[in-house]
């Protein structure tokens, strides 16, 4: 059953498509509206303002990959095409490796579908402590079903995959909370590879829904072009410089075109949004872009179980376990889920090498692993890292962990040990330099309490990345409004995971096209009040 | 090499180690004065970032992070660790310019007598060297508690396992059946 290619297709009947890589000269391109970056923010506005009779350029640095190409499911050429930095992207000390995505559909292409709303309480936080208006849950809950709605959200109906049973069954065993995970699917093969990029259209990433709806409605895609400076002048963004890269090298190329719009969206994605407004010198009196960049620092705990678990087939993400997000004492929560375990991603979170790692390996089929995500920027402590530039404008990440952090990772270590013993696991490793195999929860308890939490010593990771332009009313602290529009200048807007002043306490892509939504539709009665009217 | 950075001894080298972050920049320095930086060195014909020499040094990591899953047959084990050299060449190329000039700091360290001999406790240049060399070193890395070198031993532990262990042939012994055979004819039909 051959797949739809939905872009061969598309072009065929007249998508303005560009490759800039393509491009032999430069060349003035004006629009409406420029967006920068076609991920969840970016491909969220595009259709509704493209669709609303607007003229929509979406710049994206990344290559355009279709179906055809994630046929092989094969992780070296999925990593190497769809990530940032070929998936090596780490904080500046290299403590925490971070996934994003690179590519036309941004991190959707990649991300392993988990579709969660806002906490109400993260709600309640922003507009206590941020003033952010309007965003309360009940205010939110439409653009939540609206995007719900668009992008196929839904409980996962099928059964979990064995990797996912063992956190619903420890749960059961333990009487903690879980629940299934809500997706963005439509005819999902129940595959496992959506980190590879979704062979049969069936991930309602942006690639497949927003971004072909706005090319439908006109939209210029213009990809392998990188933004590299706004230019602003007197509270009001000019124009942008935007640098074609090399098809091979990824590199310039060294053609450069000039972009004007009536009003300008950045969708870059968390770290590159703040770095780009830093390369641009954005005007930033309290020098807030970049910081609060959030995370959700994960830890990680492998057990290997007698029966066959086969991590890595199946729906990567279909059980998840709330139970420990928001510790009535006020100390830093977590969020239990699971990764897919496909080789290479299982190989490189083992953290050890030689026939250590052989074994390990060797024993792939029966690796139970489990996830925890903190919930950053809620506690005092915890104000999450700063994105800076280095001296040639490139974003650098620092990230540093307190204490306060360490006590939550340290707590999430045990309570994944004891769910994995709970649903039967023969034995449990936390992913940490200093831990054990420990063979009962006893000893495992002792190993952990035991274990230095230091950075490089825990194995620390990252696929959420958010803030680093806080929104909200506060101009002390925030970069733009409750809207998404940038404080310091009145047409341009921020509509990605930059905006978030804390992390979510949940996955983010829903949060993300649900403030989009909301956001574009403000903005939209701006940029046509007849229309709105 | 001149003599007074050769004759940096392991204690030495610890004191300078402790002092935290900042240490690489200074090893870094010290590698620049010995005149043993590949910053400058010309990418190997036929690779996009490693240099000739790293390429020694790159061979025996990957030899090394594969132990004993390295299929016998010296020929088959040799085609793994060429692919496994030529992927982290792809991976490294790839890297933002701030994290390229990490991992340079930290193969040109590598590639530094006094390093590779008080850090990594290998005596044999990479040239030289074979998987149980770099397991000595990534022991050395490991078992130190200094976050340069607990950082160091993540970087090289993170590309040996990713550039062998995405490799087909390496499923025989992970017993990964590799993506859904069904899916995959579906897919072709
Ligand atoms: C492996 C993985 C798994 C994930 N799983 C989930 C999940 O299950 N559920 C969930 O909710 N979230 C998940 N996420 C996170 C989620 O996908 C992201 O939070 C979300 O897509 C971020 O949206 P965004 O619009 O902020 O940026 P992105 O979606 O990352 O898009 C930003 C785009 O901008 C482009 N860009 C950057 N700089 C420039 C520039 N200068 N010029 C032009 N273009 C530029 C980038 O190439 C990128 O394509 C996952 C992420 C990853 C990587
Ligand atoms: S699990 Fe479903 S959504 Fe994910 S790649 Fe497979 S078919 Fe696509």
């Amino acid at each position: 059953m051959a797949i739809n290619d939905l872009y061969s297709d598309g072009i065929t009947k007249g998508w303005k498509v560009r490759d800039a890589s393509a491009l032999q000269r430069g060349e003035t391109l004006e629009a409406d509206v420029v967006i920068v970056g076609s991920g969840a923010g970016g491909g969220t506005a595009a259709e509704l303002l493209a669709s609303a009779g607007l003229k929509v350029l979406m710049i994206e640095e990344g290559a355009l990959h279709t179906s055809q190409d994630f046929k092989a499911m094969d992780e070296f050429r999925s990593y190497g095409t769809l990530y940032q930095e070929a998936a090596g992207r780490a904080t500046s000390d290299g403590a925490i490796p971070i996934l994003q995505g690179r590519a036309v559909g941004g991190s959707t292409v990649v991300n392993w579908t988990t579709s969660i709303r806002t906490p109400d309480a993260t709600l309640s936080y922003w507009s206590e402590q941020f003033g952010v208006r309007d965003a309360m849950p009940e205010d939110m809950a439409p653009w939540f079903a609206k995007m719900e709605a668009r992008l196929g959200i839904a409980p996962w109906a099928a059964a979990p995959n064995a990797n996912n049973a063992v956190l619903r069954d420890g749960c059961e065993k333990l009487e903690l909370h879980w629940k299934t995970v809500p997706r963005n699917v439509r005819g999902c093969w129940n595959l496992g590879y959506c980190g590879l990029g979704c062979p049969v259209n069936a991930k309602q990433s942006m690639l497949v829904t927003t971004i072909p709806a706005a090319l439908d409605h006109g939209m210029t895609l213009l990809h392998r072009a990188r933004v590299e400076r706004l230019r602003f002048a007197d509270g009001h963004v000019t124009g942008m410089v935007v640098a074609a890269l090399d098809a091979g090298s990824g590199h310039p190329s060294g053609v450069t075109l000039d972009v004007r719009a009536r009003h300008y969206i950045l969708a870059a994605g968390a770290i590159n949004t703040p770095a780009l407004l830093l390369r641009s010198k954005a005007p930033d009196p309290q020098h807030r872009i970049g910081q609060r960049s959030c995370i959700h620092p994960v830890n990680v705990s492998l057990a290997q179980f007698d029966k066959a678990i086969d991590g890595y087939y199946g729906a990567p993400q279909s059980i998840y376990s709330d139970h420990f997000l928001w510790p009535a004492d006020g100390s830093i929560g977590y969020k239990l889920e699971v990764p897919p375990l496909q080789p290479m991603l299982a190989s490189s979170v083992m953290g050890n090498f030689g026939d250590a790692l052989a074994a390990d390996m060797a024993q792939l089929p029966h690796a139970q692993v489990l996830i925890a995500l903190m919930r950053d920027g809620f506690h005092e402590q915890s104000q999450g890292g700063r994105i800076r530039i280095d001296a040639h404008g490139q974003p650098v990440f620092d990230y540093d962990v307190h204490d306060a952090l360490w006590d939550a990772l340290r707590r999430a270590y045990l309570s994944m040990a004891e769910i994995q013993f709970a649903a039967g696991a023969r034995v449990v490793r936390p992913m940490h330099l200093d831990a054990q195999t420990y063979s009962s929860w006893k000893d495992a308890k002792a190993g952990i309490a035991a274990l230095p939490m230091k950075k490089q010593r825990a194995g620390l990771v990252t696929a959420h990345l958010m803030g680093g332009c806080a929104m909200g009313e506060d101009r002390e602290r925030c970069v733009v409004d409750s809207h998404g529009r940038f404080h310091a200048a009145d047409n341009l807007s921020i509509f990605d995971g930059s905006i978030f002043p804390s992390s979510i306490g949940a996955n983010p892509q829903l949060s993300i096209y649900a403030f989009t939504a909301r956001n574009t539709q403000r903005l939209l009665a701006r940029l046509q009040p007849a229309a709105a009217a | 090499m001149p003599a007074d950075t050769a004759t940096l001894d392991r204690r030495g080298f610890l004191k300078l180690s402790a002092g935290g972050a900042t240490t690489l920049a200074l090893l870094g320095a010290g590698v620049q004065l010995s005149g043993c930086s590949q910053r400058s060195a010309a990418v190997a014909n036929g690779y996009r970032w490693l240099t000739a020499s790293d390429i020694h040094f790159m061979r025996a990591l990957v030899a090394g992070v594969a132990g004993n899953a390295l299929p016998a047959d010296p020929t088959a084990a040799g085609a793994i660790v060429d692919e496994g050299v030529r992927r982290a060449d792809i991976e490294l190329a790839a890297l933002g310019a701030p994290a390229q000039q990490e991992v340079r700091k930290l193969l040109d360290l590598l590639q530094w007598t006094p390093f590779r001999r008080f850090a990594g406790g290998v005596t044999r240049p990479w040239a030289e060297a074979g998987a149980a060399d770099a397991q000595t070193l990534l022991k050395h890395l490991h078992d130190s508690h200094l976050s340069l070198l607990s950082g160091a031993y993540r970087a090289l532990a993170k590309i040996g396992s990713t550039v062998l262990w995405s490799q087909t042939p390496m499923n025989a012994f992970s017993h990964y059946p590799g993506p859904p055979a069904w899916a995959i004819s579906a897919l072709e039909a």
